[in-house]
Parts: structure tokens; C-alpha cells; sequence
């Protein structure tokens, strides 16, 4: 009964509790899907599709190399099935996104694609009576992927054109983002560009007995390949790298969502026990009544508390279905990135987690707050309970002050409400931390991608040229020569394996004082000499391995040790990689084609400068990117995914905001109708007293606001660390905007100002004749 | 002819309730003059309460004026109504309407900060306005619930008095009180009418209209009649009197 009359009397503050209640439970329950059904959608699909645990793509087709690996894999006692199919792999860059996409490409008949016994192509969508391409379908976002147009691709120093016949879904290889991806053609031109010197290759699709082993074999297996064929390609992908890289955005969208979740649950929290406390205060004469008649402490407990537990699973059971209204956007979003196709359904266990979680969320701070009533014997409760304020300090006494009667009376207020200034502070350190978050992804992704890209890329520059190492010198001649090339430096990858380790993506350089991106190195310094390396910080935390210790490293049959000089980070590797002078790489094996990184001079046109090269060194330049136009098409993805976070959170925060500041605004209103009909008869106007409730929560706000965006400030890069140390960032380094953060923070003490002015706008209402008259 | 303070034309004030409109001011033209102390009197529902709230600015006639001396207040708005009664009138209420969360000081202070920004000045006027009532230091500061009716009533005054107002209303300020603190209470107010106080104040009780000069009779709404005290120097006759007017109006 008592629950009920506070619902229905405080029917404002009720709906606020459903809404944030709602709020949460929607954002818990996409949490609950995106990191459990959406993050195992890739799993569901791997096992329909019957798909690799470990791909290998070889530049050859040489029978005795095939019969050499397929030895190796008969006996590898972890692999359980494979086979090896024909295809031409090569480099590409195409167009997306507003940008050009360069990577490894297996081009496969489509006959052998879409009927392989072990990761089969799927055929997603066919535009009938179009031979051609067949897409990922990650790429149907793209109005100029669409079926039926052409697309168009630079392959060294070629540009070959096919009209887009369908879309596709492949597992580990459907997706830009997998070391390799694959195109099916069409037969007639997939014969067309084997005549066209397209390298024949192989690609190696196994299966194995546990998943888990997948990039054990791929080492295995790559080492014992390098050591027979030290000449060959040989590009590998494991089920675990994959599935990490095609799900970092779902991991980023999870980890925030369940960030913001948990706030806005703190949050009811703590108005569900403003909002009871202050209706027992309110009705304590009703509590004395029914503590006279006879009803006990715990029954009035229990009707509190079922009340509000009715209420909860109701709201969160409408909030967890609302979520089924937006998560197809959500997903639309998140395909982009993953490129696997998600089908939305009722999935009961998030459902039934979401509900039960907050509700005993909810339950726990009805107990929290009602459990007080206990306290009151039925006398006490009908004298009306205890004093809401403790009298006995006077906080700010109006003879001794110097400041203005109005901020007088304010902070009098704010000294003496100390639940609201509790509510204020967290709700606000919250926001601050909101702030925060908003004003560094602004700095570092959406307004400028660079420090992001530097972050995930490890390395940015103008453009890339890839040569056989015979041609290099007279490239470099080349680069000395052109005046458009400010700067040319060797950056290459490749790969080696970490002796009893795993393997692990190598970049080499002669001079890491040339790189553009100095932050790459986290901790210690880049190798300078040849028996130096530097090793990814995931990797060498998760190894154990320090500055200073020695490690072993393998390829093209050969070992060789390194000390440890310092540790790097990219999370483009998954975490798995390292740094070596060229020198040092040498002690290994010779590189037979090198990559140089370009700065060229502001205003030059860079596909005309890579044109040149290509014209000028024909065949022997095997890569050439233009690495603004890659950054613009890979970047749209993390801005576009960003700025909906941002935006979401700053809408989801500013609601957050508004509903606490109503909820407190209200209950402080009500509270002091008596005192404000008494200062209006004396001759305060509204105006005034708008001004003097809107600055009594101003100590706490801006007080809040100052500590909770220094502190919010240093926090931001440990959590996000937190956030994105499953793609290989364990030590985050965005830069932290002081300005933009001084801004969002007077911006933020100005809106939660003048909010207040306007829901204290209802004093209008307190007339000094109410007062008069009892009303 | 003492000169008017206040004057009403036509003062009309109805209330609607469900569509039955009730008229508790009925075209009531009055005139308050400076330095008298103006008893309202009547039966409960005439509308005593009502003028004065009227009279006072914190409510707002339905039809007619008033003008306090050469302004027009029927026609001000919530905030310059505000204004005006900060500035030129006092209040002391039946139900005293202290504030709990400030102290004694702090009270009076508040209302006195509402017109002057003269801290010493305003401190120096309260602390002779509590020593005339009787407020001594220790009690200034403190709280509402630590003081006695009488007391808090006495705060009350000091506070309508602290912005020298040019009138002072008071409702019914004994009405809560016992019969020693209303009595306090009531040589207070004699006390500052005799300084040269206007005082309007509405009462029940025969013993508080005693205290005033004018007294004017409230029945239905319209003022039935008035008559002029005695000086104090004749409160024998000055209760004759009283009761002879009450008797004449029906009380």
C-alpha cells in the first residue's frame, strides 16, 4: 500500500526510474548479445560452413612442393582433414569506402569456391545473368560495389576490370582485414587472368582436431614450409587470429556498452534510494499508522520491496525487447567490420541474465533504503520520524559572510543536502568520464584519424613501394632523384616465428629514427643494432618476456638470438609481432623483395607518383599503395563506428543527466515549497529563487566536474588499454585534448546549470497565498 | 488628516470551485492611513484573511484597484508584487513561518539582504530590534525548533521590521501562541505602533483588537463598519467601546 502511494504519488520520479531502468536494460542486453550470440555467430558459421581452423596461401603450384606439404600435413597428428586447391594470389589495391584497400588476393575459380569440401565460399546474393567477381559481402555497403557494376583492381602494374557477379561469405578469408582474401571468378576469366602472368598458387585450407591448436600448426607448419622453401611465399592465418581481428569493433561496441550499462545502474541505484528515503520521511506519520495497527517492520518491507521488483522486471523485460528494435542497426554497423552476415533472433538466456541482474540491482537498493523502517517503532514514526537535517552547524551563517545574500542561501542548501550532493558527485564524475571519452575520440578518431591509425597501423605514410631486392638500389636512386619524395625509408613485414613461441609479425627497418609514428615503441627503444629486437607488449607480457632478455628468433630455416631492447605496440598484429634492423633480419635470411614507406611533398598527386614508379621499374615492383586512400577506406569504418559510440553516449549521458537533475530538482522542490512560500511572501521573486535552487547544486557539479575530469583525464588511456587489450593495445596513448576537456567540462557546468534553472521553473508555482491558506 | 498609505477602489475577490464561483471581496473601497493600527475583524469565511493578503500584495485582486500611495499595485505582476513587499511591507503570521534550516540571526538577516547590501548596517538594526523584543544573543543563534512559540513569534517580528517597512500585516499572530506569549507578542507590536508603526492585523480575539486605533468590521465580504478607538491612555473605555461596535455589527 505504502509502495503503491508512492508510485502513484511520485508518479514523475516513477516514470524516470522505468525510463533509466529501460535504458540500461537495453544497453545490457546488446552487451549480452554482442560479446556472447553475435562474438559465437563467428564460431556458428565457421562450423556451417564447415571452414579452416589454419589457411595457407602459397605463391606457388610447384607439384613437389605440394606433395611436400602434403606430407607434412598428413602427419601433423593435430590436423584432422585438408586440402589444397589451385588459385592466383597476388597484391591488390581496389577502391572502397571512399578509399583504396590493398591486400593479398587468392583468386579462385568459382566452381572450385563454391564447392571446396573445407571452407567453402557462400553464396550470399547473385545478380543473374552477370559473369564476373564475387564480393565479400562486406563490400555491398559500398554504392559502387553494387551488383552489376565494375570492379576495378591494380595488380602491380596492371588494372583489371570484372563486373560484380554476387557477394560471398567466406570465414577466415571474406574480409580485407584476414591476411588474404578471397575472390571467386567466374571461370572464363579467372582463365583470362592466369594468362595474364598471375602467379598459380596454392591455397591450404585444414581442419583440425581442437581449434585451439590452430596457431601452433600454423607455425608448425609455416616453419617446416620455410625451412624447404625458403624462396616461396607463404601467407598463413590462424581460426584465432581471424576470429580476433574480423570482431574488434564488436569487442570495442561490447566493452563501452557494458561500461555504460553498469553507470546508468549505479545510477538507478542510487535514485531508488533517494527516491524511497525521501518517501518515508514523507510519509512517516503513514508508517506510524501502520505500525500502530499492527503491521511489522518486514511486511512493509516486503510490499516495498515486491512493488518495486514488479516494477523492475517489467521495465528491464521492455528494455531487453526494445533492444530487438535497434540491434539491426547496431549490426548493420557492426558487418562492416566483421563481414559475416548476423541473423537476429529471440535469444532468451541475455534476456532472462538482463532482467534477473537488474532487477536484483534494483531489489538490493530498495533493501538498502527501506530497511530503515525497522529503525522507527510506530510513536516515533506518527511524531514524524527523525529531523531530515541536522540543524545544529550553521554551515554559512548570512552575518559573517561576505558573498551576496543569493549564493548565501545556495550554499546553505548544498551544505545541508547530502544525498543530493552524493547523487550530484557520482552522476556527474560519470559524465565527466563521458566527457572525457568524447573529447579524447574526438582529438584521436574523429576529427583526426592519425594517432587511431598510428595506433592500429603502427606506421602511416604517403605511399608504399614494394621491389625485388635486385631493383633496390637503383629505387633508391630513384627516390634521391624525384623531388617529390621528402622522405624514403625501408618499412617491411614480413614474417618469423618466435622459437617456442608462435609467430609473429616482423617489421623491418634500416633507421627507426625515420619513422613517422616514434610512439610505436611504448616501453624501452627500437633495436639499433643488428642483435637488438623490440616485441609487441601484449606478446611479451603474455610470454613473460622483459627489456633486456634475450629471445630466439627462426625463419628461412635459420635461428638467431636478440636482445630485447624495447616493446612495441599495433594492434593491426593482433598483439603478435616485432621489430628488426635489416641487419639484424640478415642474420636469418635475405629478403627477396623490400617495402619502402614515402613522405612525399605536400600537394604531390601520390597514385601519379606510384604510376611513375610502376612505369619506370615494370615488373619489378611487385606493391604499390597509396596509404592515405588505404587510411581513408579502413579508417571510415572506426570513425563511422566511433562517432555512433560518441554520439550515443553523449545522447544516452545528456538523458542520464537530464532524468537525475529532474529527479533531485523535484525532491529538493518539494521539500522547500514550505521555505520558498515563506521567502516569496518576504519578497523573494521567482527568479531569484530559480537562481538560488540552480546554485546550491553548483558546488558539488563544478567541484565534481573539476576532480572527476583531472582524474577522468589520466584514466581515460589505463581504460581504454582495458578495452583494447584483446587486439594487442595494452598501453593506450591517445592524446588527451586538456582544451577540448576544459570546454566539455564548462560545457557540461553550464548545461546541468541551466537545466536546473528550467526544471526549477515549477517555483513559479509557489505562491506566498498557498502558504497562507495551508493549500 | 494623517495621509493614506492605502486605498482601495472597487476591491473585488472571487474564487471558482468546480464552476460555483464564491465572492469573498465584494467592491470594497478602503482607505489605510500612515501610523494607525488597523484591526480586521469578523466571523470565520468573511474575508479578513483575504483582504489582508489582498491589501498586502500577495494576492492579486479579481476586479477594482489598489494603489499603495501613488502605485497601482492590482496591476503588478508575481515578481514586482515581490519587489514591493520586500521594500515597503512586513509580515508576521499566525503559523510564524520561520525558516527551520537557518538560524535566529540568519532569518532576519535574510529578509533584511533581500534590500540592503549594508551587512553592518542591517546587523546593527537587527540586534536593536532583538534587543527590543527581548532576543538575547545566545538565542540569535539559534535554530527555530530550539525556541519557544513566543519567542520564535517575537523572531518573527524583528524580521517583518528589520527593511523598515512602511506597513507592517500581521495574521493572526497570537493565534498559535499561549495567552502570556500572545501577550508578549501583542506589546511588542504595541510597542512599535506607538514609535510611529502603520500595522494592519487581522484577529479573532477581542484582547489583540484592543491594541489598535481603527478597527473595521468584515461581514460577507464587504466592510460593514469601522470605528476609531480611544487612545491607550483610556483602555477602560476603549473595551466598552470595542464591544458596543462589535455588538452593533452582529459578532
Amino acid at each position: 500500500m505504502l509502495a503503491a502511494s508512492n508510485i502513484r504519488k511520485r508518479k514523475k520520479q516513477t516514470i524516470v526510474i522505468i525510463t533509466l531502468i529501460i535504458a540500461a536494460a537495453c544497453m545490457m542486453n546488446i552487451w549480452l548479445i554482442l560479446a556472447g550470440d553475435y562474438k559465437n555467430n563467428f564460431d556458428t558459421q565457421h562450423d556451417r560452413l564447415h571452414s579452416e581452423h589454419v589457411t595457407m596461401a602459397i605463391s606457388s603450384n610447384d607439384s613437389k612442393m605440394r606433395e611436400f606439404l602434403d606430407t607434412a600435413l598428413k602427419e601433423d597428428p593435430d590436423i584432422s582433414e585438408y586440402r589444397m586447391d589451385d588459385g592466383l594470389l597476388t597484391f591488390g589495391t581496389f577502391q572502397y569506402n571512399g578509399g583504396s584497400i590493398s591486400t593479398n588476393l587468392m583468386f579462385m575459380d568459382e566452381k572450385t569456391a563454391f564447392s571446396r569440401s573445407i571452407g567453402k565460399s557462400e553464396l550470399i546474393e547473385k545478380k543473374q545473368g552477370v559473369e564476373g567477381i564475387y564480393l565479400p559481402i562486406l563490400y555491398a555497403n559500398d554504392e559502387k560495389l553494387k551488383l552489376g557494376n565494375d570492379f576495378e583492381v591494380i595488380i602491380g602494374d596492371q588494372v583489371l576490370t570484372f563486373p560484380i557477379a554476387g557477394y560471398t561469405n567466406h570465414i577466415m578469408n571474406g574480409s580485407h582485414n584476414c591476411m588474404v582474401m578471397i575472390l571467386a571468378l567466374d571461370s572464363e576469366l579467372y582463365q583470362d587472368i592466369k594468362d595474364k602472368q598471375l602467379p598459380e598458387s596454392t591455397f591450404v585450407s585444414v581442419r583440425l582436431h581442437d581449434k585451439q591448436a590452430g596457431e601452433i600448426v600454423e607455425t608448425r607448419i609455416s616453419e617446416l614450409f620455410s625451412e624447404q622453401y625458403p624462396n616461396l611465399q607463404m601467407i598463413s592465418g590462424s581460426y584465432q587470429l581471424v576470429s580476433s581481428s574480423r570482431y574488434i569493433s564488436q569487442m570495442i561496441a561490447a566493452a563501452i556498452l557494458s561500461a555504460m550499462a553498469f553507470i546508468v545502474l549505479l545510477i538507478v541505484m542510487i535514485v531508488i534510494i533517494a527516491n524511497v528515503i525521501t518517501d518515508i520521511q514523507e510519509n512517516m506519520k503513514k508508517l506510524g499508522i501502520l505500525k500502530a495497527i499492527g503491521y511489522q517492520s518486514r511486511q512493509i518491507i516486503l510490499a516495498y520491496m515486491f512493488q518495486m521488483m514488479l516494477l523492475s522486471v517489467l521495465s528491464s523485460a521492455f528494455g531487453a525487447l526494445l533492444t530487438y528494435s535497434l540491434f539491426p542497426s547496431v549490426n548493420e554497423m557492426m558487418i562492416s567490420q566483421t563481414g559475416i552476415p548476423y541473423h537476429m533472433r529471440f535469444l532468451p538466456l541475455p534476456f532472462l541474465i538482463t532482467i534477473a541482474f537488474i532487477t536484483s540491482i534494483v531489489v538490493i537498493a530498495v533493501y538498502l533504503s527501506v530497511h530503515r523502517i525497522k529503525r522507527y517503532e510506530a510513536i516515533r514514526a506518527l511524531r514524524q520520524g527523525i529531523p531530515i537535517h541536522n540543524f545544529r552547524k550553521n554551515h554559512v551563517p548570512l552575518s559573517n559572510s561576505r558573498m551576496p545574500l543569493l549564493p548565501c542561501l545556495s550554499l546553505k542548501t548544498a551544505t545541508v543536502q547530502a544525498k543530493q550532493n552524493i547523487i550530484v558527485c557520482i552522476t556527474t564524475v560519470m559524465l565527466t568520464l563521458v566527457s572525457a571519452f568524447t573529447a579524447v575520440m574526438l582529438k584521436n578518431v574523429i576529427l583526426d584519424i592519425t594517432p587511431m591509425i598510428d595506433m592500429v597501423a603502427g606506421e602511416t605514410a604517403d605511399s608504399s613501394i614494394s621491389i625485388d631486392t635486385e631493383t633496390e638500389a637503383e629505387l633508391k636512386d630513384y627516390f634521391q632523384q624525384d623531388p617529390r619524395v621528402e622522405k624514403s625509408y625501408l618499412f617491411h613485414s614480413g614474417s618469423l616465428r618466435h622459437v617456442n613461441g608462435v609467430s609473429l609479425v616482423v617489421t623491418i627497418t634500416d633507421g627507426f629514427n625515420d619513422l613517422n609514428n616514434q610512439m610505436v615503441c611504448v616501453e624501452g627503444r627500437l633495436p639499433r643494432y643488428k642483435n637488438e629486437t623490440a616485441v609487441a607488449i601484449k606478446y611479451a607480457k603474455d610470454q613473460g618476456i622483459k627489456i633486456g632478455d634475450e629471445i630466439t628468433f627462426s625463419t628461412d630455416g635459420k635461428e638467431a638470438s636478440y636482445i630485447v631492447s624495447g616493446y612495441s605496440q599495433i594492434a593491426n598484429n593482433l598483439g603478435k609481432d616485432c621489430f628488426l634492423t635489416r641487419q639484424g633480419y640478415e642474420r636469418m635470411g635475405k629478403l627477396a623483395e623490400a617495402s619502402y614507406y614515402l613522405n612525399l611533398k605536400p600537394g604531390t598527386d601520390i597514385d601519379a607518383f606510384n604510376e611513375d614508379v610502376r612505369n619506370t621499374f615494370h615488373e619489378h615492383v611487385k606493391a604499390s599503395v597509396n596509404i592515405d586512400t588505404v587510411i581513408d577506406a579502413t579508417s571510415g569504418v572506426y570513425v563511422a563506428l566511433m562517432s555512433f559510440i560518441v554520439v550515443a553516449i553523449v545522447l544516452l549521458g545528456s538523458l542520464i543527466v537530464l532524468l537525475v537533475l529532474y529527479l533531485l530538482v523535484r525532491t529538493l522542490l518539494n521539500q522547500k515549497q514550505y521555505e520558498y512560500g515563506i521567502m516569496k511572501a518576504l519578497g523573494f521573486t521567482t527568479g531569484q529563487l530559480v537562481l538560488q535552487t540552480a546554485l546550491s547544486f553548483m558546488p558539488v557539479v563544478i567541484c565534481s566536474c573539476v576532480i572527476g575530469l583531472i582524474i577522468n583525464s589520466y584514466l581515460i588511456n589505463p581504460l581504454a588499454s582495458l578495452f583494447l587489450s584483446n587486439v594487442g593495445i595494452v598501453k593506450c596513448m591517445f592524446e588527451i585534448p586538456v582544451g577540448l576537456i576544459i570546454v566539455f567540462g564548462v560545457g557540461l557546468i553550464i548545461f546541468t546549470f541551466v537545466i536546473i534553472c528550467i526544471m526549477s521553473l515549477r517555483i513559479k508555482r509557489i505562491t506566498p497565498k498557498a502558504l497562507l491558506s495551508g493549500e | 488628516m494623517k495621509p493614506i498609505i492605502i486605498q482601495t477602489e472597487k476591491l473585488s475577490k472571487s474564487f471558482s470551485n468546480k464552476g460555483t464561483i464564491q465572492h469573498v471581496l465584494k467592491n470594497i473601497d478602503l482607505e489605510l492611513y500612515q501610523g494607525d493600527f488597523t484591526i480586521i475583524m469578523g466571523a470565520s469565511g468573511a474575508g479578513k484573511s483575504t483582504l489582508l493578503y489582498a491589501l498586502s500584495g500577495m494576492d492579486t485582486p479579481t476586479l477594482g484597484t489598489i494603489h499603495f500611495q501613488n502605485h497601482c499595485i492590482s496591476d503588478y505582476s508575481a515578481d514586482e508584487l515581490a519587489v514591493f513587499r520586500r521594500k515597503h511591507c512586513g509580515f508576521v503570521f499566525q503559523q510564524i513561518y520561520l525558516m527551520d534550516s537557518m538560524s535566529i540571526m540568519d532569518n532576519v538577516l535574510m529578509a533584511g539582504l533581500l534590500v540592503t547590501k549594508d551587512r553592518k548596517a542591517l546587523m546593527k538594526k537587527a540586534e536593536s530590534l532583538f534587543e527590543a523584543v527581548g532576543i538575547d544573543e545566545a538565542t540569535q543563534a539559534k535554530f527555530p525548533t530550539q525556541i519557544s512559540g513566543g519567542e520564535a513569534q517575537r523572531v518573527g517580528i524583528v524580521r517583518a521590521l528589520i527593511n523598515h517597512p512602511q506597513i507592517l500585516f500581521a495574521d493572526e499572530p497570537t493565534g498559535a501562541l499561549n495567552s502570556k506569549t500572545g501577550t508578549e507578542v501583542l506589546d511588542t507590536l504595541s510597542e512599535f505602533h506607538r514609535q510611529g508603526q502603520s500595522i494592519v492585523m487581522v484577529t479573532h480575539d477581542i484582547q489583540s483588537a484592543l491594541r489598535g486605533n481603527r478597527i473595521l468590521y468584515l461581514k460577507d465580504g464587504i466592510v460593514l463598519g469601522e470605528c476609531q478607538l480611544k487612545d491607550y491612555e483610556e483602555s477602560g473605555r476603549r473595551r466598552e467601546q470595542l464591544t458596543a461596535f462589535l455588538n452593533d455589527m452582529g459578532w
